[in-house]
């Protein structure tokens, strides 16, 4: 058996709007505190309705039928905070359940063992009571499948217990609105456009004709409404966090004390992980300053362990870099559990013989040359020339890059980077000397011009680029370029 | 010793054919046998004026296996020109000049985790590479002994007074040759062999497979 769970008029109860106000919630934007009449009316409450306010209306038109009528702005928090009240309450009936959509949730029963002596309609009513105690109404729905409970929730006031098919509850669903199944906004205009605005209306249409003009979404609506199909809940399950933190009366001035407090952090992380089999693939380390600043960094273990030797050794390269002008007060380590890997390494065909250590000579690496000095290259998808970037060289390579061309062909270019300016004379249209920062010379041969241009759609990125390839009377060969207007050297061809 | 060693690589040799694609199922002569050498520096002189070099360290790099490292002392490498399979391989650091390089490479044969490093200090002042200490070479090469990594440095001068092998690279390209094959520009490279000639590493021939006892 299933439960569906339904908070009615959701976003008032959000808000804990008393049940007897005449109020509404806006369409607007959640983070906007106050709203505009122009908003449409996203929830009616049940006495504004009887004043002749329906959802779908302007701010202004609702006020205009029912000038006591209070619109209120929605807050993503208050709606937040009341789904977790909702799954929380679900959590002590079964723990398999689904977080369906805002103010929806849907329970399986059939594992529960408290479920096998009352009949089912006292238990959707215990249900009923307990989040009655918690200050919100609900609807509950109570039937074979999870989609039919869905339907049942929505002819519930407050609980609705369906056995069998929805065929012998026919006079309970037909006259239910179409919006309940939340169906696609094309998908619900064209059914509107039909004439088709219930259930009933739907189910009457034959299947297969729905089918043939609305296609797998047009298949899906027709058998929700009919009760839906057989599917599996997507779960909810709680994310475990390997953390600890640690307060501190007096402040750590060095590195060595540090040190020694991350190590009562992390043998007991190292131990838990242990227990469940898991290993750290990566470790966030925060640490606050007596002067109010703090550091926060995530650092990638490049084999995934467990040991404590190992993440320390991690930890200490890393903190090696760190400066800072106050004391440690707080300190907190959080480690991102994976699984092991359980493939065996091969003989041969293993990169590196220990990566862990490898992780740590790439961070002395970037300390030593910046930051985006070290790493994998990888070319951006763009035409431009040298556009790339710089990835970690630990990470997996994809299979294929931006530009997956391999070249074959040419003298490979080593660039002048930042390119060198220069000032370039011209005989019959083609470059005759060149007159740079650091290289004067007179071109004897060249080649050219090619043009090449990219992000012409774009106004701030559009480039357009006039290439040369050029000899020197000294035997140099270079790539000449012209961009913006200027001239430069990019490169020596080498 | 050595030759039980050698033994003892064509056994495996036999047994992981493909695992084993390394120096000894490669042509000995690409480019007149310029190769890393494992545990020893090599260097490569190529002036300004002559163009080649990069080729040379495209073809080195392709050879090597596994991840190499290319330490890019005036950070000049055209990534465009790099293979995509040699990209996921290769570990680009981006030098600020001599110093930093020569650290970089201290570092990476420190670790030892890679077995095939490149020093590219072509582009580098001559006052500046000729102001490196002779021990900072020398400690590169016991470095690079104890990792047994093969270590290949660029210049534009003669620098490395303690290489096991220097070539000079003399290619003499046009502006006709840029966008020729990249293999038969190779073929016309002709490295010479200034030093250590005859100092490679140690081949297997079609010889007896059994282990002595």
């Amino acid at each position: 058996m299933f439960a569906a769970w339904r908070l009615p008029q959701f976003l008032l109860q959000a808000l804990k709007v008393p049940a007897r106000a005449c109020a509404a919630v806006l369409d607007g934007n959640p983070h906007k505190d106050s709203g505009s009449k122009d908003d449409a009316l996203l929830c009616v409450s049940r006495l504004a309705e009887k004043a002749g306010v329906h959802t779908g209306m302007r701010a202004s038109q609702g006020l205009a039928r029912c000038p006591k009528l209070e619109c209120l702005s929605r807050s993503e928090f208050a709606e937040k905070q009341l789904q977790d009240v909702l799954l929380q309450s679900a959590e002590t009936w079964t723990a398999d359940f689904e977080s369906t959509q805002p103010g929806v949730c849907l329970l399986d029963l059939r594992r529960a063992y408290r479920f096998q002596t009352p009949t089912w309609f006292e238990h959707g009513m215990l249900m009923h009571q307990d989040m009655r105690e918690r200050g919100y109404e609900l609807c509950i729905g109570l039937a074979e499948t999870a989609d039919l409970a869905l339907l049942a929730s929505h002819v519930a006031f407050p609980v609705k217990v369906i056995r069998g098919s929805v065929g012998e509850e026919k006079a309970a669903f037909l006259e239910l609105p179409l919006s309940v199944l939340a169906p696609h906004p094309g998908l619900q205009e064209t059914l509107r456009l039909w004439g088709i605005h219930t259930l009933g209306e739907l189910t009457a249409l034959k299947r297969l004709a729905v089918g043939e003009r609305l296609g797998a979404p047009g298949l899906e609506l027709w058998d929700l409404a009919r009760g839906g199909r057989e599917r599996i809940l997507k779960l909810v399950r709680p994310r475990i966090q390997y953390k600890k933190s640690i307060e501190l009366d007096n402040g750590i001035e060095t590195l060595e004390p540090l040190l020694g407090l991350l190590r009562e952090l992390a043998v007991p992380l190292c131990s838990e992980l242990s227990l469940a089999w898991k290993v750290t693939a990566f470790v966030h380390l925060e640490l606050r300053f007596d002067d109010g600043s703090s550091h926060q960094t995530t650092l990638r273990i490049a084999e995934p362990t467990r040991d404590v030797a190992v993440l320390l050794r991690v930890l200490e390269t890393h903190l090696e870099g760190v400066k800072s002008s106050a004391p440690i007060i707080f300190a907190e380590l959080e480690v991102i559990a994976t699984e092991p890997v359980a493939a065996q390494d091969l003989l041969f065909e293993r990169g590196l013989r220990d990566p862990n250590k490898f992780s740590e000579t790439l961070s002395a690496l970037e300390a030593l040359l910046g930051r985006g000095r070290v790493g994998r290259g990888e070319l951006l998808p763009t035409h431009r020339p040298d556009a790339f970037k710089l990835v970690s060289f630990l990470e997996q390579a994809g299979a294929v890059d931006a530009l997956s061309v391999n070249p074959k062909s040419g003298l490979p270019l080593m660039r002048f980077r930042p390119p060198w300016l220069a000032e370039v004379g011209f005989r019959r249209s083609r470059p005759a000397s060149v007159k740079s920062q650091r290289h004067s010379f007179q071109v004897i041969d060249c080649r050219g011009p090619w043009l090449l241009s990219g992000h012409w759609w774009d106004e701030l990125h559009a480039w357009e680029a006039e290439i040369w390839d050029i000899a020197s009377q000294d035997g140099c060969l270079y790539r000449l370029v012209r961009e913006n207007r200027a001239w430069r050297l990019e490169g020596r061809y080498a | 010793m050595n030759t039980q060693i050698d033994q003892l690589r064509a056994l495996v040799a036999s047994r992981f054919p493909t695992a084993m694609q390394t120096d000894f199922s490669r042509p000995s002569h690409v480019n007149g046998g310029v190769e890393l050498v494992p545990g020893a520096l090599v260097e490569i002189v190529a002036t300004n004026q002559v163009a080649g070099a990069g080729l040379l360290l495209l073809h080195i790099c392709n050879q090597a296996v596994g991840p190499v490292a290319f330490v890019d002392a005036s950070d000049a490498l055209d990534l465009a020109a790099i293979p995509l399979g040699l990209r996921n391989r290769l570990l680009w650091l981006r030098g600020h000049g001599v110093g930093d390089s020569l650290k970089a490479t201290d570092l990476l044969l420190r670790d030892g985790n890679l077995s095939s490093v490149l020093l590219d200090l072509r582009q580098v002042p001559l006052a500046q590479l000729s102001g490196v200490s002779s021990s900072v070479w020398h400690r590169l090469r016991m470095l690079a002994e104890r990792a047994h990594a093969g270590v290949m440095v660029f210049t534009s001068h003669k620098a490395v007074g303690c290489a096991a092998v220097r070539w000079l690279v003399s290619g003499a390209f046009r502006l006709d040759d840029v966008q020729e094959e990249q293999a038969g520009l190779l073929g016309g490279l002709n490295p010479i062999c200034q030093r250590g000639f005859g100092y490679t590493a140690p081949r297997v021939g079609n010889t007896d497979l059994s282990l002595q006892s």
